[in-house]
């Protein structure tokens, strides 16, 4: 018997093409056990479920009466949290889509240099399917970041009134920035294959530029917020410049700007890897040609390291950027690291671990056959021993500093020394390790090789990929709500209060927005893949991968 | 791709995949355990 690669397969002992389900039925058990952990044992006992506004209730009284709020409260029928939870929603949802751009923009442009280099019909098929996914997909995006700019006026308009104004030229250039990115976007899928390689090029570096632009005009808002430039807000005399341009410097060019847009690029990116192999399992279920398949398993596995390249860079760029948070916004700092927010991070640090332990089982399970054809045993070994590592880092990871506080050094908590903070350094560390080693083995080791074995994809490897996808989705928004909550009571830290004082706290509650993420993922990967179905080119029946 | 090339590429990319693992040790080391706060 021979392959569809013309390989002769291995013995049926030594593999199997279900793969090893138990290991994928292991990775749910965590991630369900962690949760309820987390949210059953961890969260109550450091203070999660305190509001900041109570928390922080001394602060709020110093703010000066111009930034409180003028007008009357608009509620939403929605309890307390109403309004956050209306900005959550909106916001956390524009992030998912507007990742595609910021992120699929970088792979898209490495699918059509390696279609010059290569010329193989797989890239530019890929990149075509992801161009005509994005251009569908940006007015949703567009759709949702207009919403919340309404809610933000209707709900925060003191707020509204004065962010809208100090950045009123960071948010022209992004408006302007909108239709430079909509004409490469549109532009590069009406003219594919149908313009010069030179054009081509230049439409594909166009379009991640513009969208890297438009992120850096808007995050000069969101990570001023965090890090105002000033200790108030000093509004000049009428004209082109509202402030001193001195002033309006040190507002957009903020402590926190770069960390926050090195950081957000890389997790677009690592999101929009995994979200391509989520979608390209969903079509290697759907599809029943072997063409297909094979090139869908392909697009998985090409997806996959997208995400994990994208993924070991975010501990060294959220590193820098807490330690600038450290720095400039200490209070921030210790309400998210040493305080009643630490579980957020501790729930972002756990997807992180389960993620990577989810991508090595990928890689082990995936390449089992072609390892075991190949007789390359010492590395079958690696992976296997790379998951394990990585359960072991996740396990530091995942343990809780303190319990029984509400911040980390009050008296009479306890101190948990497996959670210390030098430990997770380290365990970081080797995740980072891992998943570059394991980049570096499957594109370095394995290229060539792993051509002939697309199309035999396991049930389990299938399923971790699947589990990536989400994963690697969920980390997105729960980063978004710990930036979001670590301000908290602050819209402008300690400039410009949340309205409302002790009646309406923030940040939403633990409970709530855990319904919301789950709500969130449902409606984004519902029209992704409903999206994905109709802007996906499949190979025609004669075509090889 | 002649093959020296491509034996060429694939150093090169180790060696990256190397310095990356370097550079993540020496600002983990640089930010993480000496100038943020020990947590006891």
């Amino acid at each position: 018997m021979r392959t569809q690669a013309g390989g002769t397969p291995p013995a049926p002992s030594e593999y199997d093409t279900r793969g090893d389900l138990r290991k994928i039925a292991g990775i749910l058990v965590a991630l369900a056990l962690f949760i309820i952990v987390l949210y059953a044992y961890i969260i109550p006992l450091q203070g999660g479920l305190i509001s900041s506004t109570a928390i922080r209730s001394s602060d709020l009284s110093g703010a000066e009466p111009q930034f409180q709020e003028q007008m009357p409260i608009q509620e939403v029928d929605l309890g307390a949290s109403g309004r956050s939870i209306f900005i959550a929603f909106v916001m956390l949802t524009h992030i998912l889509f507007a990742n595609l751009h910021l992120g699929g923009a970088w792979v898209l442009l490495s699918l059509v240099i390696l279609y010059l280099v290569s010329r193989q019909e797989r890239y530019s098929r890929l990149g075509k399917s992801v161009a005509l996914f994005n251009v569908i997909l940006f007015s949703a995006g567009a759709t949702f970041a207009a919403t919340g700019v309404f809610f933000f006026i209707a709900l925060y308009p003191t707020f509204a009134t004065q962010g809208f104004h100090i950045y009123w030229w960071p948010l022209l250039v992004e408006a302007i920035l909108f239709g430079v990115e909509i004409f490469f976007v549109y532009t590069l899928w009406f003219t594919w294959a149908r313009i010069g390689a030179a054009w081509h090029v230049f439409l594909a570096i166009g379009y991640p530029v513009s969208i890297y632009l438009q992120t850096l005009a808007i995050d000069t808002f969101v990570s001023g917020m965090l890090t105002p430039g000033a200790k108030t807000i000093t509004w000049g005399a009428p004209g082109l410049l509202g402030m001193p341009w001195a002033e309006y410097l040190q507002w957009w060019f903020n402590p926190t700007l770069w960390p926050l847009q090195s950081h957000r690029v890389a997790a677009a990116i690592s999101f929009f890897g995994f979200l391509l192999a989520f979608l390209a399992m969903l079509h290697f279920r759907d599809r029943t040609d072997p063409p297909s398949k094979r090139y869908w398993d392909w697009v998985g596995s090409f997806g996959i390291l997208w995400g994990l390249a994208g993924l070991i860079a975010q501990p060294l760029l959220g590193l820098w950027y807490m330690y600038t948070i450290f720095t400039h916004q200490n209070q921030a700092f210790t309400n998210i690291m040493t305080g009643p927010r630490a579980w957020e991070m501790l729930m972002m640090v756990g997807l992180l671990s389960l993620l990577i332990v989810t991508v090595s089982v990928y890689f082990v399970e995936r390449r089992e056959r072609l390892l075991v054809r190949l007789g390359r045993h010492d590395i079958r070994t690696l992976f296997r021993a790379f998951a394990l590592i990585a359960v072991a880092a996740g396990l530091v990871l995942a343990q809780p500093a303190w319990l029984g506080g509400i911040m980390q050094h009050d008296a009479g908590t306890w101190a948990n020394p497996l959670g210390d903070m030098y430990y997770k350094h380290i365990a970081l560390l080797v995740l980072i390790a891992v998943g570059a080693i394991i980049v570096g083995i499957d594109l370095l080791v394995l290229r060539g090789r792993r051509d002939e074995e697309w199309g035999n994809l396991s049930r389990a490897s299938r399923a971790a990929a699947l589990i990536a996808g989400a994963l690697g989705t969920w980390i997105v928004i729960v980063m978004g709500y710990v930036r979001e909550s670590a301000r908290s009571p602050w819209l402008f830290y300690k400039i410009v209060p949340v309205p409302g004082g002790q009646t309406y706290p923030t940040p939403v509650p633990a409970y709530q927005i855990f319904v919301l993420w789950l709500i969130i993922l449902g409606l984004v990967f519902a029209i992704f893949w409903f999206t994905s179905r109709v802007t996906s080119y499949h190979p025609e029946r004669e075509e090889e991968v | 791709m002649s093959r020296r090339r491509d034996r060429a590429l694939t150093y090169v990319m180790w060696v990256a995949i190397a310095v990356y693992i370097g550079v993540a040790i020496y600002v983990f080391w640089h930010f993480g355990f000496t100038k943020l706060p020990p947590p006891f």
